[in-house]
C-alpha cells in the first residue's frame, strides 16, 4: 500500500480557506462544521477513480508538463528554483501561475519546508508518460550536423597532470604578485603546448595552481610555487588515477562552490560525468537543466554555471562542438577507476628525451615528474632528462641506481648506454658536495663525550664533523635541548645567529576516503530510459464541460467563474458545475477602476499569501507583466504610489496606481508561506 | 589505399614536427615517403624527428609533389588523424609554389616577366615598396630587369613566396673533359649510385626549372665527386667556390686525379694565386675581401667577367652573407650547392633555397654507413679530472677563462699518449682549438702540427706525407675542420673544441668517415665537472641526433 502521508499532511497544512476551497471545488458544497479527515478521505476516493485520473492527466499541457518534470527531477525545489531551472526564459509570473494552478489541480503539493513535490496520488501515472527526462532535457532545439564533437586537443589526463607536476617540481611556474603568470612561464608553456591555444593553456595552468594549492601538492611563497615532492609521491602511491582526477577536479571547483563540502562536490562531479557519458551530446539549455538537477541532489547551490562549465571546457573534459556539449570519451576509463596494468611504452633515446603516448602508469608518472622535465605536449608527450631534473631527483632522495632502475622499468626499449653513464656521473658530482640544514653545536671535550655517547641524542644528530662539532636537527631543537638539560647541561646558550626556521611538518596526503560515488541519484528507468513517451494534451474535456455550462441557467458572474475554472482544468465532472458558494478565483481591476485597484492592493497587503500581478503598458503593443509583494501605499500629491518588492529578485518597485494598466490579486500559493 | 594490416610508425604533431618510430617494420618505407617533403631534425636510436617547413615543402613542390600527395602519404603512415592545421599548412604553403613564375620575354633578353597567378598575391606585392622598386606592373604580373632577378627572388621568398624560375640557363663556354676509369693515383674510379643520383637530381630533364639546387650528403661521402660528375655532365666553364686554400688544393687534386683535366686546365684563385682557367677554384675568403668596410668587393668581378656555365658552392652552408649579393646577380648559370647540413647559424636557409636552389638530393648518414660508403664511427667522450693546480684559477675565472683552462687541461696529455698507443698502427689526427696547447703537444710528442700560419707548401707536404703513410700522426688546428681529404685517417682525437657550431662537429667527425676496412674512432677529451662538459654535452647530442652512439669513459 502506498504511503500517502505526504498527501494528507499537505492537505492538513492548508489554512481553512484554502482547504475548503479545494474541497468545494471537487466535492461540491461542504457542510460546516466539517471533518477534515472525512473530507480528505472523500477527496482521495474521488481522485482515485481511473476516469478522474485520466481526465486530470489529459489536461496537462506542455508548459505544465515541463514544470512537473522540473519539480520531479529537482530535489525539493522552490518556485524560485523552478524559475532558475528554465534559465529565466519563462517569466516568473507565468511560472508562479502555473504552479499555483497545479496546486489547485492537486498535481503538486508543498512539503513542510514549502518545497514543491509531485502528489504521490498521481506519481505512478505520471512517471514514464508525462514525467520523463526527455521532456526537459532533449527539447526542441535543432541538433546541427556537427553535433559529433571532435576529441579535444588537450584534456586533463594522467600525462597532463604529470607534466604540470614536472613543471612545478622544476619551479618553472611562476606568478607575479597579482597572481598572473610571469612572461618566462608563458614562454615555457608556449613551447610545450604546441597543440593548444595559449589562452586555454593559461586557463588550465591557473586551474592547476588553484587545485594543487588546495590539495597541498604545491605551496606558494613570494610568487614561487614549489612542489611538495614527498607529499606528491605519497599521493601517487596511495591513490588511483581516478581518485587523483577527482581530487584535482574538486580542487578546481572549491573556489566556485565555496559553501559546499568536498564530499558533496566529489559525488556531484562523479554523478555529473557518469551520466553525461551515458546520455550523450546535450544542447546548452539541456545541459544547464541537467546540471541544476544534479546540483539540487548534491547540495550544490543552483547558481550561474558559467564558471564551472568553463572549468570543464578548459580541462578538455567537456567539448563544445556544433551546438552541443559532449563529454570526452576518454573519461570512461577514469570513471571506471580501472587501473589495470598498462604496458609501459616510453621510448628513451640517447638524446635524453623520453617519448610516450598517453598510456602512463603511476609508476612511470612518479619517475617522470620527479626526474625529468616536460618538453612537448602534442600527439605524444616528450620529457627530457636534464642535469637540473636529475639533481631534483637526487634532492628527493633518488639514487642513480633507482633512477636507472625506473628507466628500465618504464622503457619499452633498451636504455642508451650514455644515459646510464651520464646519470651515474651526475650522481657522483652530486655526492661530492653535501649541504645540510641544521644547528651546529660546538662543545668542549667533556660535553662532547656526553653528546657522542648519549643514546637519545643520536636520533637528533645529523652529522659529526669532528670531535666537538656536531650538526643537529633544527626542527627537533626543543627536544634535544631538553635532553641536554636533563643530562647535566645546566647552562645552555641560545642559538647564535639562528637562521633555522621552525619547519612546519607537512602532513602527508590525507587518508583517502572514497566518496559515496555509488549513491547515484536514483531515477527510475521509466524517466530516463531511451523510450520517449507520448503525453498528448486533450482539450476535449474542457469543451465538454463548457458545452454543459452554456446550457445551465446560472447567473452570468457564476458562469464566468465556472468558465474560468474549466479553463484552469479544475472541473473534471459536470457535478462540479455548481453555482453556489463560488468564490472568485480571479480578482482584478483595470483601466480607470482606481478604487478597485486600491482595494486589491489593500487586501494583498493584509495577507501574507497574496501577490499582485501588474500589467504595465509603455506602448500600445508593449506590455510588461511583473509580480510584486506590496508593502506600502503612499500618497504623493494627487497620486497614490504603490510600493513593493518585485518577485523573485526582490527589487524595489514603485509606481503610480494610475499607470498600472491591469492589476490582479493572486495567491502566491495555496500554502501559507513559512515566516 | 585501405590497408589496415601495416604498422603506422608516424606521429604527426600540431607544430608540424613528426616522430618516426625506428623499430617499426614500416620505418624505412615511411621514411622514404616523407623525406622528400620534410627535414630530418634529429635521429637518435629509437625515434627520429622530422619537421615540415616552407622550404622543405617548396623543395618537394619543385620536385613535382602536390599537396594531396603529401597529405595522402602523411595519412597513410600516421598513427593518429593528421592534425587539421598541418593539412592547412601543407595546402597553403604548397599552393604558393608555382603561384609566381619567372618567364623570359621573347626578343628581350634583358627583360623577364613575373607571372602572378593569384590576385591577392599580386595585391600584396603591389603594397611592398621594397619589391616594387624593381618591378613594373603589367596585367597578370610584373616586368623586371634581368640583373634584378636574384634580388627580386630573394625579396619574394622573404615574403613567403618562392619563385619558380623558368628562365633557361645559359650554357657558358664549353670545355672538354672526361672521367677516368682509373685515377692518376692508380685506383679504379667508379661512381657510386648515390653520386649519380645526386647529379641527375640537379640536372633533371634539362628543362627550365632544372639545373640548379643543393645536394646534402654526409662528410666523407664524396661530395667533391658529385661536383665533378656535374661538371662532366655539363662540360662547361666552371667556377668552384670553397672554404679555404687547403680545400682549393683538394679540389684541384681531385679534378686532376679523376678527370682528364691537367694542372694547366685548372686555375687557383686565392690569397696565394690569381689564376683563372676554364675550371677555377676560388675561396670564399678572397671573394669577400675588401680594403675596408665601405669599399666594394674587388674580386666579385670574377663572376661577371667570364662566361661561366656552372658555379659550385662547396660547403654552401658556409656561404658568407656578402656572397649572396653577387649570387643574386648570377642567376643565369647552373648552380650547385654541396653541404653536409643545410642548417645555417644565421638562418639564411631561405636565401640558399632562393639563390642557389632547392634541395634536390639528400641521404642520411647511417644509410651510407650501412651501405659501406662511409666508415662506421665509434664515438667516445673521455672525461678527465682537472689538474689540481688549476682548481683555484678555474673556480675564480670568468666563463671564457674557465673554458680555456678546462680545454688546455694538462692531464689530457697522458690520455692522448694512451690513445696513440692504443691505435699504434693507425692514422691519427689530433684536432684542437688553442695554438699554445697544440704547439706544446707537438713539441712534447714530437708530432708535426699544422695551423693557419703554416705555409701552404709546408701544409701540403705534411698532408702528402700523411697520405703516403710516412707520417701517421698529425696535429691540426681549425684548418682541419674544412674540406680536407685524408683518405686513411681512422682516428680523430679532439682535445679542445670551440664554442662551435653543429657543422663543425660534423666536419670533425667527417675527417674519419672515409670508407675503410676497419671502423673509425672519434675521441673527444673533456675536462670533468667543467664548462667544457656542457659544450661537449651539446656536441654529444648532435652526434646522437645523427644516430651515433656515444660512449662516455672516465679517466681517473
Amino acid at each position: 500500500m502506498a504511503d500517502y502521508t505526504t498527501w494528507t499532511d499537505a492537505l492538513y497544512s492548508l489554512d481553512d480557506d484554502s482547504f475548503l476551497s479545494i474541497m468545494r471545488n471537487y466535492l461540491g458544497p461542504i457542510k460546516t462544521p466539517f471533518n477534515k479527515q472525512g473530507l480528505i478521505k472523500q477527496l482521495t476516493t474521488f481522485l482515485s477513480q481511473d476516469k478522474i485520473r485520466e481526465k486530470i492527466l489529459s489536461l496537462i499541457n506542455e508548459q505544465e508538463r515541463s514544470v512537473l518534470n522540473a519539480i520531479y527531477f529537482l530535489k525539493s525545489p522552490s518556485v524560485d528554483d523552478i524559475y532558475q531551472f528554465f534559465g529565466k526564459n519563462i517569466q516568473f509570473y507565468i511560472i508562479q501561475q502555473t504552479i499555483i494552478n497545479l496546486e489547485e489541480r492537486l498535481l503538486v503539493l508543498q512539503n513542510s519546508d514549502r518545497s514543491l513535490m509531485i502528489n504521490i496520488l498521481f506519481l505512478s501515472d505520471l512517471l514514464g508518460s508525462h514525467i520523463h527526462i526527455s521532456h526537459i532535457i532533449y527539447l526542441q532545439e535543432e541538433i546541427t550536423e556537427s553535433s559529433e564533437a571532435l576529441p579535444p586537443t588537450t584534456m586533463l589526463d594522467q600525462p597532463l597532470f604529470i607534466s604540470f607536476l614536472s613543471l612545478f617540481t622544476g619551479n618553472y611556474i611562476r606568478t607575479t604578485n597579482e597572481g598572473n603568470l610571469k612572461r618566462s612561464t608563458l614562454r615555457i608553456l608556449d613551447d610545450i603546448f604546441t597543440q593548444t591555444d595559449s589562452e586555454r593553456v593559461i586557463s588550465m595552468t591557473h586551474l592547476t595552481i588553484r587545485s594543487f594549492l588546495h590539495c597541498g601538492i604545491i605551496s606558494s611563497q613570494n610568487g614561487i610555487l614549489s612542489c611538495d615532492t614527498a607529499f606528491t609521491d605519497e599521493l601517487l602511491s596511495t591513490h588511483s588515477w581516478s581518485q587523483i582526477f577527482f581530487k584535482y577536479l574538486v580542487g578546481c571547483f572549491t573556489q566556485v562552490y565555496r559553501s559546499v563540502t568536498e564530499q558533496n562536490l566529489y559525488s556531484f562531479l562523479y554523478e555529473l560525468l557518469s551520466i553525461l557519458l551515458q546520455i550523450g551530446p546535450l544542447q546548452p539549455s539541456s545541459l544547464h537543466r541537467f546540471w541544476l538537477i544534479l546540483s539540487s541532489h548534491h547540495g550544490i547551490p543552483l547558481q550561474e554555471m558559467h564558471e564551472p562549465l568553463n572549468i570543464l571546457l578548459n580541462l578538455g573534459i567537456l567539448n563544445y562542438c556544433g551546438n552541443t556539449y559532449k563529454l570526452n570519451f576518454h573519461l570512461a576509463s577514469v570513471l571506471d577507476d580501472n587501473d589495470d596494468e598498462k604496458k609501459e611504452n616510453c621510448v628513451i633515446d640517447s638524446d635524453y628525451t623520453i617519448t610516450s603516448n598517453r598510456n602512463f602508469t603511476l609508476r612511470s608518472s612518479k619517475f617522470l615528474y620527479a626526474c625529468t622535465r616536460i618538453r612537448h605536449i602534442d600527439a605524444h608527450y616528450q620529457f627530457e632528462i636534464t642535469k637540473n631534473s636529475a639533481v631534483q631527483a637526487f634532492d628527493s632522495g633518488y639514487s642513480s641506481e633507482q633512477i636507472i632502475e625506473l628507466l628500465h622499468t618504464i622503457s619499452s626499449t633498451q636504455i642508451p648506454h650514455n644515459i646510464i653513464q651520464t646519470i651515474s656521473q651526475w650522481k657522483l658530482e652530486y655526492d661530492s658536495l653535501q649541504i645540510y640544514s641544521g644547528i651546529i653545536i660546538a662543545a668542549d671535550t667533556h660535553r662532547s663525550r656526553i653528546i657522542e655517547k648519549h643514546p637519545a641524542l643520536q636520533d637528533h644528530m645529523i652529522r659529526r664533523f669532528t670531535e666537538g662539532v656536531y650538526l643537529f636537527k633544527s626542527d627537533t631543537e626543543a627536544i634535544w635541548r631538553e635532553i641536554l638539560s636533563q643530562s647535566g647541561f645546566d647552562v645552555i646558550p641560545k642559538t647564535k645567529n639562528s637562521i633555522g626556521q621552525v619547519m612546519i611538518s607537512k602532513s602527508s596526503a590525507e587518508p583517502y576516503i572514497r566518496p559515496n560515488t555509488k549513491a547515484h541519484v536514483q531515477f527510475s528507468a521509466e524517466v530516463i530510459g531511451s523510450h520517449i513517451p507520448e503525453a498528448p494534451y486533450d482539450e476535449s474535456l474542457k469543451k465538454e464541460m463548457t458545452d454543459i455550462l452554456m446550457k445551465m441557467p446560472i447567473p452570468k458572474r457564476s458562469a464566468e467563474e465556472l468558465e474560468a475554472r474549466i479553463d484552469k482544468g479544475l472541473i473534471l465532472v459536470k457535478e462540479q458545475l455548481v453555482s453556489t458558494h463560488l468564490h472568485p478565483t480571479v480578482q482584478e481591476a483595470h483601466g480607470f477602476d482606481f478604487q478597485g485597484k486600491l482595494n486589491l492592493c489593500k487586501q494583498a497587503m493584509e495577507s501574507s499569501k497574496d501577490l499582485l500581478e501588474l500589467h504595465l503598458k509603455s506602448f500600445p503593443d508593449d506590455e510588461k507583466v511583473i509580480l510584486i509583494r506590496p508593502t506600502e501605499l503612499k500618497k504623493q500629491g494627487n497620486e497614490i504610489i504603490l510600493i513593493g518588492l518585485e518577485v523573485p529578485e526582490n527589487h524595489q518597485f514603485e509606481k503610480s496606481l494610475r499607470k498600472i494598466f491591469l492589476l490582479r490579486k493572486l495567491k502566491s500559493s495555496l500554502y501559507t508561506p513559512l515566516s | 589505399m585501405e590497408n589496415n594490416t601495416y604498422d603506422r610508425p608516424l606521429i604527426i604533431q600540431s607544430d608540424n614536427t613528426m616522430l618516426l618510430e625506428v623499430h617499426s617494420s614500416s620505418f624505412n618505407d615511411a621514411r622514404n615517403d616523407i623525406i622528400p617533403f620534410s627535414e630530418l631534425i634529429k635521429s637518435p636510436e629509437h625515434i627520429h624527428t622530422f619537421t615540415i617547413t616552407p622550404i622543405s615543402l617548396w623543395n618537394a613542390a619543385s620536385a613535382g609533389f602536390t599537396a594531396d600527395t603529401i597529405i595522402a602519404r602523411l595519412s597513410y603512415w600516421s598513427k593518429y588523424p593528421v592534425p587539421d592545421n598541418v593539412k592547412f599548412t601543407v595546402n597553403d604553403i604548397i599552393s604558393r609554389f608555382g603561384s609566381i613564375i619567372l618567364y623570359p620575354v621573347d626578343d628581350e633578353p634583358d627583360l623577364f616577366f613575373l607571372y602572378i597567378s593569384e590576385h591577392k598575391i599580386f595585391q600584396e606585392i603591389m603594397h611592398r615598396k621594397a619589391i616594387m622598386e624593381y618591378l613594373t606592373i603589367h596585367k597578370d604580373g610584373f616586368f623586371l630587369n634581368a640583373y634584378n632577378r636574384g634580388t627580386v627572388k630573394l625579396l619574394l621568398i622573404k615574403l613567403g613566396y618562392p619563385v619558380d624560375d623558368r628562365i633557361p640557363l645559359k650554357t657558358g663556354d664549353p670545355i672538354e673533359l672526361s672521367l677516368r676509369d682509373t685515377t692518376i693515383s692508380g685506383y679504379p674510379f667508379i661512381l657510386r649510385d648515390y653520386q649519380d643520383e645526386a647529379k641527375d637530381a640537379i640536372l633533371g630533364d634539362g628543362n627550365p626549372g632544372t639545373g640548379y639546387g643543393t645536394i646534402v650528403l654526409p662528410c666523407g661521402s664524396g661530395k667533391t665527386i658529385v661536383g665533378i660528375n656535374v661538371i662532366h655532365a655539363l662540360k662547361t666553364k666552371t667556377l668552384i667556390l670553397t672554404t679555404n686554400v687547403a680545400a682549393v688544393h683538394q679540389w684541384i687534386n681531385e679534378l686532376i686525379d679523376k678527370t682528364t683535366l691537367t694542372k694547366d686546365d685548372i686555375g687557383e684563385y686565392s690569397g696565394d694565386r690569381k689564376v683563372i682557367r676554364d675550371i677555377t677554384v676560388c675561396t670564399y675568403q678572397i671573394l669577400t675581401w675588401r680594403k675596408d668596410k665601405v669599399s666594394d668587393f674587388p674580386h666579385f668581378s670574377i663572376f661577371k667577367d667570364h662566361n661561366w656555365g656552372l658555379v659550385i658552392y662547396d660547403e654552401v652552408h658556409m656561404l658568407p652573407a656578402p656572397v649572396f649579393k653577387v649570387t643574386a646577380e648570377i642567376q643565369s648559370m647552373h648552380r650547385v650547392g654541396l653541404t653536409a647540413t643545410l642548417v645555417r647559424e644565421d638562418n639564411r636557409e631561405d636565401e640558399v633555397f632562393s639563390l642557389v636552389g632547392p634541395k634536390r638530393y639528400d641521404i642520411p648518414w647511417r644509410e651510407l654507413e650501412q651501405k659501406g660508403w662511409i666508415a662506421e664511427a665509434h664515438c667516445f667522450e673521455i672525461r678527465i679530472p682537472l689538474d689540481e693546480s688549476l682548481d683555484i684559477d678555474y673556480a675564480i675565472g670568468s666563463k671564457r677563462e674557465k673554458f680555456r683552462i678546462a680545454s688546455e687541461n694538462p692531464l689530457k696529455k697522458p690520455v692522448i699518449k694512451q690513445l696513440i698507443n692504443n691505435h699504434k698502427d693507425e692514422f691519427i689526427l689530433i684536432i684542437g682549438q688553442y695554438l699554445s696547447q697544440l704547439n706544446e703537444l707537438a713539441k712534447s710528442l714530437e708530432i708535426p702540427v699544422i695551423t693557419g700560419s703554416t705555409p701552404n707548401k709546408k701544409r701540403d707536404e705534411l698532408f702528402n706525407s700523411f697520405r703516403a703513410g710516412k707520417q701517421k700522426i698529425l696535429i691540426v688546428s681549425k684548418v682541419a675542420n674544412f674540406a680536407i681529404d685524408l683518405p686513411d685517417a681512422s682516428v680523430a682525437i679532439q682535445i679542445s673544441g670551440t664554442f662551435g657550431s653543429r657543422q663543425e662537429e660534423a666536419q670533425r667527425l667527417g675527417r674519419v668517415l672515409r670508407p675503410k676496412k676497419q671502423g673509425s674512432h672519434f675521441y673527444s677529451l673533456v675536462t670533468r665537472y667543467s664548462v667544457e662538459e656542457e659544450f661537449a654535452s651539446n656536441r654529444q647530442k648532435f652526434l646522437t641526433e645523427q644516430g651515433y652512439k656515444y660512449h662516455i669513459e672516465m679517466w681517473d
